[in-house]
């Protein structure tokens, strides 16, 4: 079976296919044995290969971990501000509860604003109006006299509770009254 | 050696310097892969830092399912690839080759001789050729080659199977070589 050239260095060249069975590698490699073309194709990608391999590996410049690791700290400092200043969009986070970030910050941003507002009018605007002149000049109850009759202490028998009274009769609270 | 999920997990915890450990440790690798794709050192140096940042953000949602430095590896090229699609933005082409080499060997003489990356005129034509490359190809060269990372692992962090990363190394060694002809000074 013969295979065409461009097959060959298509699904062979120096990257085998792991797809690739073992008797199709062998048909590749019989190939290239065989014809010059993919041969000199194959080979010039090996040296592109070997080239690659031997470049130098580029050299972090100096400074550069520092400067990484200095802004990932002033992160870190800033994420605990966040923190005392969002305790509520972390708490979420920790929670893996996984709302949107926006949401989150919005419904802490109302959150504060209702607080802050209920603070205001606790603080500014409580109230000094007079109350509803129903509720002052309410009409004043019924009361009621319990007279104690002068008998023996505790004789609850002879206690006798007086009928409504009206109530422009002035109440004192001297005993003598009570006769 | 601690591994590097534990250091995940203490970064998780609130431990920054837990985070910086994994910093000191795979600085020099994604530096190197920036540097591939980004083509320049200030860029690789930017493209790293921020990649770094950015993981250190969104370690939350390390999944402990692969490892950290795969993760990183993903984090890495995701950052450089927008630092790529910002700089075709600002067309940074330059007009001719060889205003380019004049142009950073002497960049790298007068203001910075420590950065002297590339020795040799043939590594910066190669570096050149990879800049060029389609980024995916990019990706898969530096990996393969200057990473040396594994089929499987290479698949596992572009999720993709190992024939893909197969025939996409195929494709970027030959273009590469093409490249490297026309660029070749005869
Ligand atoms: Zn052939």
């Amino acid at each position: 079976m013969s295979l065409d050239c461009k097959q060959v260095i298509e699904d062979f060249s120096l990257h085998q296919d792991p797809a690739l069975t073992h008797q199709e590698k062998l048909e590749r490699r019989q190939h290239l044995i065989e014809c010059e073309v993919c041969r000199n194709e194959y080979e010039q990608m090996l040296h592109t290969a070997v080239v690659l391999e031997s470049l130098p590996e580029p050299v972090p410049p100096p400074g550069l971990v520092e400067r990484i690791q200095t802004q990932i700290r002033q992160t870190h400092r800033r994420s605990i501000w966040d923190f005392l200043a969002n305790p509520i969009a972390r708490i979420l986070v920790a929670m893996k509860l996984g709302p949107h970030p926006t949401f989150v910050n919005y419904t802490a941003m109302l959150f504060y604003l209702m607080l802050t507002a209920f603070m205001v009018k606790l603080t500014f605007f409580s109230s000094t109006e007079t109350p509803p002149v129903a509720l002052t000049h309410a009409p004043s109850p019924h009361v009621r006299l319990v007279r104690l009759a002068d008998v023996k202490h505790g004789s609850l028998k002879s206690v006798r509770i007086e009928k409504e009274k009206p109530s422009e009769v002035p109440i004192q609270s001297t005993p003598s009254d009570f006769h | 050696m601690i591994p590097d999920e534990i250091y995940v997990q203490k970064t998780i915890e609130g431990d920054a310097e837990a985070f910086n450990e994994l910093v000191q440790r795979h600085h020099a690798r994604i530096y190197g892969l920036a540097y591939r794709m980004l083509g320049n050192p200030d860029d690789a140096s930017d493209a790293a830092q921020e990649a770094f940042l950015e993981a250190y953000k969104s370690i939350q949602s390390f999944q402990f399912q692969s490892k950290f430095v795969t993760w990183m590896y993903r984090v890495g090229i995701n950052v450089c690839q927008q630092y790529k699609r910002k700089s075709d933005a600002r067309n940074r082409t330059l007009t001719s080759y060889t205003k380019d080499l004049r142009d950073r060997e002497g960049q790298y003489v007068n203001h910075c001789p420590d950065r002297l990356l590339l020795k040799t005129e043939r590594d910066q034509l190669i570096q050149h050729a990879i800049s060029q490359l389609p980024s995916k190809q990019q990706i898969v060269i530096t990996l393969f080659y200057m990473q040396q990372l594994k089929y499987r692992e290479i698949a596992e962090l572009l999720d993709c199977s190992e024939g893909t990363v197969a025939s996409r190394l195929n494709t970027a060694v030959r273009n590469l070589k093409s490249k490297l002809e026309s660029l070749q000074p005869h």
